[in-house]
C-alpha cells in the first residue's frame, strides 16, 4: 500500500467477537476525542487527563489483543507525555496531531475497521504493529518517512473521508448521524445565544465561544461527510476572522438559520432537501460579500503556530525543503518509539524542555514581513483591480464544485484565475502573490488531472489560498496609497506549507488554528513574578511527580511565587483565553433515550405507589412495632427522594426557550421599525423537558401581540416620553410548586374600552354588561378565537388566532394565564404551571359513590354554601352567590352521570374552579384530600375522554380520575343536549 | 365446474393459511372465540374497576395494572349480548391493540377463559356472511376444532369500531340500543 498522507487505510476486523470489543474500544475512544476537544492544550492537567485516557484505552486494547488500537493510544501516550514536558514545541500544531489521530481511530473504528499504522500522523511516531499478517508493515516500511525520525511538518491523515454517497445524501451510518444531529441541535441554540450576545456588543467571549461552535460543527460535519454543513460553517467562520466588529448580523443569523434547516432536513430524511441546498448558495454568496467585497478566511495565527518543527527529508516540498535545525531533542523519542521501547514510559523526562520551538530555517531566505513595490505604480493598480475580479470568479466557481466536485469547466476556470494572478505578479514582482499563486495552481493543476481529488478539505484550502491571495492583494493596495512598502500576511508560510503538502497528498489539511490561551507560567515570566528557568524547571518535576498538580500550586508550594500572583495570573489567562472559561462551565452530562427516562420515572411512581400501599396495609398497621415504623419510614424516604429525583430528571433550563423568543424580538423588531430592547430574567429556572416546546408557541404569539400591538412606534413613545426603545421582558420563577413566567412590554396597554366594544361589535357580549364585568374579565375577551382589536392585519399578527392559541396550549398544560394591563404603561401576561406534566397536586373530591381529583391549580376556593345563597334562574340553571359574585352552578353527579350524590347543596360543597378568568361552582359531595398525584394517561385513543386530562393511581390501588376543568365547563355549557350526545359519541 | 370449484375452495384456503397457529379461546355466553395468542398480554381476574364518565357503556372503566391504566372493555356489552352478572370466572384479557394513537393495551372481559390451542389451516374457514344486517369484518374467520367451532376474532377492529354493539344488537338480539354511560 503506498503511504501518501491520504492513506487511513484499514483492515477488516476478523471475528464477529472483534465487534463487540470494538464497541468498548469504541466508547473510550469517543471519551477521548470528546476530551480532545476540550482540553487545552497548554494545561498539564488536562493533558494530564488525557494521558490517563490514553492508557486506559491501551489497557484496555492490549487486553483484547487489538494492536492496532493498543500501539497508537501507546503512541498517543508518548506524545501526550511529550506535550506535558514542553518537549513538542508549538502546542497547538501537537494538539492537532493528537486529535487528528484520535479522529483516525474513532473513523476506523466506527467503521468497523482497524486503523493502520500509516494512517497516523507522522509526529506521533506510532510504532509497528502487525495487521493482518505483517504485510502492510513491511509495505510501510520500505516507502514510509514516518518511522526515519523525523518529524513532517504536521502532517496528519485526513480525518475528512471524502463522502462517496450521491450530493446531499448522507453517507455515515445511522448513528452517528443521530448523536451528531442531536448534538448540533444544542450547538445551534448556543451560537443564537452568541449571536443575539454579539449584536449588543463587541462581546469577545461570545465571538470566541460562537467561533469554536462554529468549528466544530465544521469538524463534526466534515468527518461526517456532510459538506455543506462544514462549507457554511467554514464560511462564516472566515468571515468572522476576516471582518471586525459589527458584523452583519443578518448574514450570521441566515446562517444559523440555514444550519437549523440543515439539521432538520437531516433529522427527518437523513439528506438536504433541495431547497435547503439551493439556499445555501445565496446564503454562502451573502457571507462572501459581505463588507467591502472582502470574502475571507485565513489563518490568523502567528508565524509561530505554523508547523514549527522543520521538515526533514519530506518528499522534496520546495519551500520549507531542508530544516537543519531540526530539534536533536526531537529525534530521540522518534527513534525510540521506532525501535519500540516496550511500553515503558518513554525516557523523555531526561530530555531537557524545549518549551521553545527552535527558530524555523526558511527555505529560501527570511521572509520579511514588509515586502518592496517596485513596479510602475499604474501596473500595480490595474493589477489590483484586475486580480480581484479573478479571484472574484474563482470564489464563484469554488463555491460550484463543492456541490459538484466533478465540474471540469469549474475547475479549469479556478486553474486559469491563479495561474493569470501568478502570472502577472511575476512580472511585477510580487513575489508572496506569486508564490502562493503558484502553489495552488499546481494544487489545482492536480486536480485538473485527475491526480487529486477534490474533497472538501482541498477545496478549503483552495478558499484559504484565495483568501490570502486577496488579502496580500489588499495590501498591496494599501502600500501603494502609503509609503510604497506592503505588508506580507502571517500565514502565508503555513498556508504554503499545506498546499504543497496537499499537492503531494499529504492531505493533513488543517484548519488554521486558533489562538491559544496563554500558558499561566508564560504570563508569571511576564509580570515578572518569577524567573523562566524556573517555571520550566517546575513544569518538568510537576510533570514527573504529580501530572493532576496545577503549576501555580507547585510554584506556590516552593514558595517561589505568592498566591496572590497566581491569582493575578489566572484571572489574566482566563480573561484572555476564552477556552478556559468554557471548560469550567462544562457539566458532565450523559444522553439519554427519552423513552428509557419515561421508563425510570415510571417505575419510581409505580415504587411511590407501592411503598403507599404497604405502609397503608391494614394488616401491618395493626402490628405495632417500633422496629417496622423505623423499617417502614426509611423505605418512605427513600421512596420520597427517588420520587424527587424523578422529578427533576427531565427539568430543562428554560434559557434556549428564552433565546428562541429574544431571537423572534429582534426580528420582529426589524421589521416593524421599532427599536426594542429585549431582557430576559431567570434563563436558569428549570422546567419539564415536555414544557419546553409546548411553552413556546404560547410565548410567541404574546411577544408577537406586544410587538405589534404593544410597543408604540418611536415617535410615539417620545410624545409620551418614553424611552424610544421598546422593552419587551421575560421573566421565569418557580413559586410554590409552580413555574411562573412573565411576559411584559412597555408599550401602550390594553385599552379596555376599545376591547369591549369591539367585543359587543362582533357579538362576543350585549352592551349592558359592561357594568358587570370588571377589567380582568374584559382582559379575557382577548382570548376569544377570532378575536382581534386590530384595525389591520399585519404580517405579524391581527387576526384574532394567536391570543386563542395562547389559552388552549396553557390550559393544556393545565396552567393559567393572568393578564394585567395598564394604558400607556405596558401589559404583562402572568403565566402559571405546575412544575411538571407529570405530578400535579390534585383535591380529591367524592361524589356519589366515586372519586374525582381537581387540579389544585385551577380550584379557587371550596365553601359549604347556605340556602340564601343558592338562585335558581328559570332556563338559566343554578347561581351561587359568593361575596356578591354571581357564579353559575353545576352538579358534577349530572355532568358525569353518577348516581347516589347528595341532592341537596346545602349538604354538599361547592368547589369554585376558575379556567380562563372564568369562574363556576361545582357541587361535589366532600372534599376527601388533597396529595399529589402522578398523572397517567387513560390509555385514550380508544375513547373520548372530554371532562378528564388523566388516571391517578390512589393509595387503595384503584384509579381515580383527574378533572379537566376546562373541558368540564365546556360540558356543562353545552347543556343535557351535549351531555348525552358526547356520551354516544 | 367441480373441477373450477374444488380450485376455489383451494385457493380460499391458501388465503386462510396464514391463520393457523395458537389461539386461546374463551367463552362468552353460548360461544367460544379464539384470539390470537400473539395479541394476548396477560389473564387477570377481575380487579376494582373505576367507572369513567361520558364513555359508551360497553367500556367499564379503567383498571391499575400494575401501575398502568389500562381501558376495560365488556365484550358481552359490545357485542349487545345481554349482561350477566360477574361470577369467579369472569376474567380480564389484556391484549395489545393498534389504535390511532399507535399500541394501547387494553382489558376485556370475558364469561371464563378455555384455553390455548392450536388451529390448523384445514381447519379453518371463512366468516359466514350474513348480508349487510349483520357485519363479519371483525371476524377473521371461522375455527372448526374438535368438533366445536371458534370464532376468531380480529381484536383490533372488534375494539376500534363503535358500531359493532349497534348493528349486532339490532341484527341479533332484539335488545334496545345501549345507553350513555348513565349508571342504573
Amino acid at each position: 500500500m503506498p503511504v501518501g498522507g491520504r492513506s487511513g487505510g484499514c483492515g477488516p476486523l476478523r471475528a464477529n467477537a472483534a465487534k463487540a470489543m470494538n464497541a468498548d474500544l469504541m466508547e473510550h475512544v469517543q471519551q477521548l476525542s470528546a476530551s480532545c476537544k476540550l482540553a487545552r492544550p497548554g494545561d498539564i492537567a488536562d493533558l494530564a487527563g488525557l494521558l490517563e485516557q490514553c492508557d486506559t484505552l491501551r489497557q484496555l486494547a492490549e487486553m483484547q489483543r487489538v494492536e492496532a488500537v493498543a500501539r497508537p493510544a501507546e503512541a498517543l501516550g508518548e506524545h501526550l507525555k511529550r506535550m506535558i514536558m514542553g518537549e513538542t514545541g508549538d502546542e497547538q500544531a501537537a494538539m492537532q496531531v493528537l486529535s487528528d489521530s484520535v479522529s483516525i481511530l474513532q473513523a476506523a473504528l466506527s467503521r468497523d475497521e482497524l486503523p493502520r499504522p500509516e494512517a497516523f500522523p507522522a509526529l506521533l511516531q506510532v510504532g509497528h504493529w502487525s495487521a493482518d499478517g505483517g504485510n502492510g508493515a513491511a509495505a510501510v516500511e520500505a516507502e514510509a518517512p514516518w518511522n526515519d525520525g523525523v518529524l513532517l511538518p504536521s502532517a496528519g491523515a485526513p480525518a475528512e473521508e471524502p463522502s462517496g454517497g450521491e450530493e446531499g445524501a448522507f453517507a455515515a451510518d445511522a448513528e452517528l448521524l443521530g448523536e451528531y444531529l442531536t448534538e448540533q441541535r444544542g450547538r445551534l441554540e448556543e451560537i443564537e445565544g452568541y449571536l443575539l450576545a454579539l449584536e449588543r456588543a463587541a462581546d469577545e467571549a461570545a465571538l470566541g465561544d460562537l467561533r469554536r461552535a462554529l468549528h466544530t460543527i465544521k469538524g463534526d460535519s466534515g468527518f461526517l461527510g456532510l459538506s455543506e454543513v462544514a462549507q457554511i460553517s467554514h464560511a462564516a467562520e472566515s468571515y468572522l476572522e476576516a471582518a471586525s466588529y459589527p458584523y452583519e448580523m443578518e448574514q450570521l443569523f441566515a446562517v444559523k438559520d440555514w444550519l437549523a434547516r440543515a439539521i432538520e432536513d437531516l433529522a427527518s430524511s437523513a439528506r438536504l432537501t433541495p431547497a435547503t441546498q439551493s439556499s445555501l448558495r445565496q446564503v454562502l454568496k451573502r457571507l462572501g460579500a459581505s463588507p467591502d467585497g472582502e470574502p475571507s478566511s485565513a489563518p490568523a495565527s502567528a508565524p509561530s503556530s505554523a508547523p514549527s518543527s522543520a521538515a526533514g527529508t519530506a518528499p522534496a516540498p520546495p519551500h520549507p525543503a531542508a530544516a537543519p535545525a531540526a530539534p536533536a531533542a526531537a529525534q530521540a523519542p522518534a527513534a525510540a518509539a521506532a525501535a519500540k521501547a516496550s511500553t515503558a514510559p518513554a525516557p523523555a523526562a531526561a530530555k531537557p524542555p524545549a518549551r521553545k520551538p527552535a527558530p524555523v530555517a526558511r527555505a529560501h531566505k527570511q521572509r520579511d514581513a514588509v515586502f518592496q513595490l517596485t513596479a510602475d505604480e499604474s501596473l500595480l493598480a490595474d493589477f489590483i483591480s484586475e486580480s480581484k475580479e479573478h479571484l472574484d470568479m474563482a470564489s464563484a466557481q469554488l463555491l460550484a464544485l463543492e456541490s459538484e466536485p466533478a465540474n471540469e469547466e469549474a475547475i479549469n476556470c479556478v486553474f486559469r484565475a491563479f495561474h493569470t494572478v501568478k502570472g502577472i505578479a511575476g512580472f511585477l514582482n510580487l513575489e508572496e502573490v506569486q508564490e502562493l499563486a503558484h502553489d495552488t495552481e499546481n494544487l489545482l493543476d492536480q486536480v485538473r488531472r485527475s491526480e487529486l481529488e477534490l474533497t472538501p478539505p482541498v477545496i478549503d484550502l483552495v478558499f484559504e489560498a484565495l483568501d490570502l491571495l486577496t488579502r496580500l492583494i489588499g495590501n498591496v493596495r494599501k502600500g501603494l496609497e502609503s509609503d510604497g512598502v506592503a505588508q506580507s500576511e502571517p500565514g502565508l508560510e503555513g498556508l504554503l506549507e499545506r498546499v504543497n503538502g496537499a499537492a503531494q497528498g499529504r492531505m493533513a489539511a488543517l484548519a488554521p488554528k486558533g489562538e491559544r490561551p496563554q500558558r499561566l507560567g508564560e504570563i508569571l515570566v511576564e509580570s515578572g513574578a518569577v524567573e523562566r528557568s524556573v517555571v520550566e524547571r517546575t513544569v518538568a518535576e510537576v510533570a514527573r511527580s504529580d501530572p493532576a498538580k496545577k503549576l501555580g500550586e507547585a510554584l506556590v508550594e516552593k514558595a517561589l511565587v505568592t498566591p496572590g500572583q497566581v491569582h493575578a495570573a489566572l484571572r489574566q489567562q482566563a480573561s484572555r483565553g476564552p477556552s478556559a472559561r468554557k471548560a469550567v462551565e462544562l457539566k458532565e452530562t450523559l444522553r439519554v433515550d427519552y423513552e428509557r427516562l419515561e421508563n425510570l420515572i415510571n417505575t419510581i411512581g409505580e415504587l411511590v405507589l407501592a411503598e403507599a400501599m404497604i405502609s397503608q396495609d391494614e394488616n401491618l398497621l395493626q402490628v405495632h412495632s417500633e422496629l417496622l415504623d423505623k423499617k417502614l419510614y426509611n423505605l418512605r424516604q427513600v421512596s420520597r427522594k427517588l420520587q424527587e429525583l424523578g422529578t427533576t430528571i427531565r427539568m430543562v433550563p428554560i434559557s434556549g426557550t428564552f433565546q428562541k423568543m429574544a431571537r423572534l424580538v429582534r426580528d420582529l423588531s426589524r421589521k416593524s421599525n421599532k427599536p426594542i430592547d429585549f431582557v430576559s430574567h431567570g434563563d436558569e429556572t428549570e422546567l419539564d423537558r415536555a414544557y419546553v416546546d409546548l411553552i413556546a408557541d404560547p410565548l410567541v404569539h404574546m411577544i408577537r401581540n406586544a410587538v405589534d400591538h404593544g410597543i408604540e412606534p418611536p415617535a410615539e413613545r417620545r410624545q409620551r416620553g418614553k424611552p424610544e426603545a421598546g422593552r419587551i421582558e421575560l421573566r421565569a420563577f418557580h413559586e410554590g410548586g409552580n413555574i411562573h413566567v412573565d411576559v411584559r412590554d412597555d408599550g401602550g396597554g390594553l385599552d379596555v374600552e376599545r376591547i369591549f366594544a369591539k367585543a359587543v361589535e362582533k357579538e362576543l357580549v350585549a352592551p349592558e354588561d359592561r357594568d358587570k364585568m370588571s377589567e380582568q374579565d374584559i382582559f379575557q375577551i382577548i382570548f376569544l378565537p377570532g378575536f382581534s382589536t386590530a384595525a389591520q392585519v399585519t404580517e405579524v399578527s391581527g387576526r384574532g388566532v394567536g391570543m386563542d392559541v395562547v389559552r388552549r396550549n396553557i390550559s393544556e398544560l393545565r396552567g393559567q394565564v393572568q393578564i394585567s394591563s395598564q394604558r400607556h404603561a405596558g401589559t404583562s401576561f402572568h403565566i402559571i404551571l405546575p412544575l411538571t406534566l407529570a405530578l400535579i397536586d390534585g383535591m380529591l373530591v367524592r361524589v356519589g359513590e366515586e372519586r374525582f381529583i381537581f387540579p389544585v391549580l385551577s380550584v379557587v376556593e371550596s365553601t359549604r354554601p347556605s340556602r340564601e345563597m343558592i338562585n335558581t334562574v328559570v332556563g338559566k340553571g343554578e347561581m351561587v352567590n359568593l361575596r356578591g359574585r354571581q357564579l353559575p352552578l353545576y352538579r358534577l353527579n349530572r355532568l358525569f352521570g353518577v348516581p347516589g350524590a347528595k341532592e341537596n347543596v346545602t349538604d354538599a360543597l361547592v368547589v369554585v374552579v376558575e379556567n380562563g378568568g372564568r369562574q363556576v361552582g361545582i357541587v361535589v359531595d366532600e372534599l376527601v384530600g388533597i396529595q399529589q398525584t402522578v398523572i397517567k394517561n387513560l390509555g385514550s385513543g380508544l375513547f373520548n375522554t372530554k371532562g378528564l386530562s388523566g388516571g391517578s393511581i390512589m393509595a387503595d390501588g384503584t384509579v381515580g380520575l383527574i378533572v379537566d376543568v376546562a373541558g368540564l365547563i365546556s360540558i356543562a355549557r353545552g347543556g343535557a343536549v351535549g351531555v348525552v350526545s358526547e356520551a354516544i359519541n | 365446474m367441480a373441477e373450477q370449484r374444488g380450485q376455489d375452495v383451494k385457493e380460499a384456503r391458501a388465503e386462510l393459511a396464514h391463520l393457523a397457529g395458537k389461539y386461546l379461546t374463551f367463552k362468552l355466553a353460548d360461544e367460544e372465540y379464539g384470539l390470537e395468542i400473539i395479541k394476548v398480554q396477560e389473564i387477570i381476574g377481575l380487579m376494582p374497576i373505576t367507572k369513567v364518565p361520558r364513555v359508551p357503556v360497553y367500556l367499564r372503566g379503567v383498571i391499575n395494572l400494575r401501575g398502568r391504566i389500562i381501558p376495560t372493555i365488556d365484550l358481552r356489552s359490545k357485542f349487545g349480548l345481554e349482561p350477566v352478572a360477574d361470577t369467579d370466572k369472569t376474567c380480564i384479557i389484556v391484549v395489545e391493540v393498534m389504535s390511532s394513537k399507535g399500541k394501547v393495551n387494553v382489558g376485556i372481559i370475558v364469561d371464563q377463559v378455555a384455553e390455548v390451542m392450536d388451529v390448523a389451516a384445514n381447519e379453518i374457514d371463512h366468516a359466514p356472511e350474513f348480508g349487510t344486517a349483520l357485519r363479519t369484518d371483525f371476524i377473521l374467520g371461522v375455527g372448526i376444532v374438535k368438533g366445536g367451532v371458534k370464532i376468531l376474532l380480529d381484536i383490533d377492529k372488534v375494539l376500534t369500531s363503535e358500531e359493532i354493539a349497534a348493528v349486532h344488537s339490532v341484527a341479533a338480539t332484539p335488545q334496545p340500543a345501549p345507553q350513555p354511560a348513565v349508571e342504573s
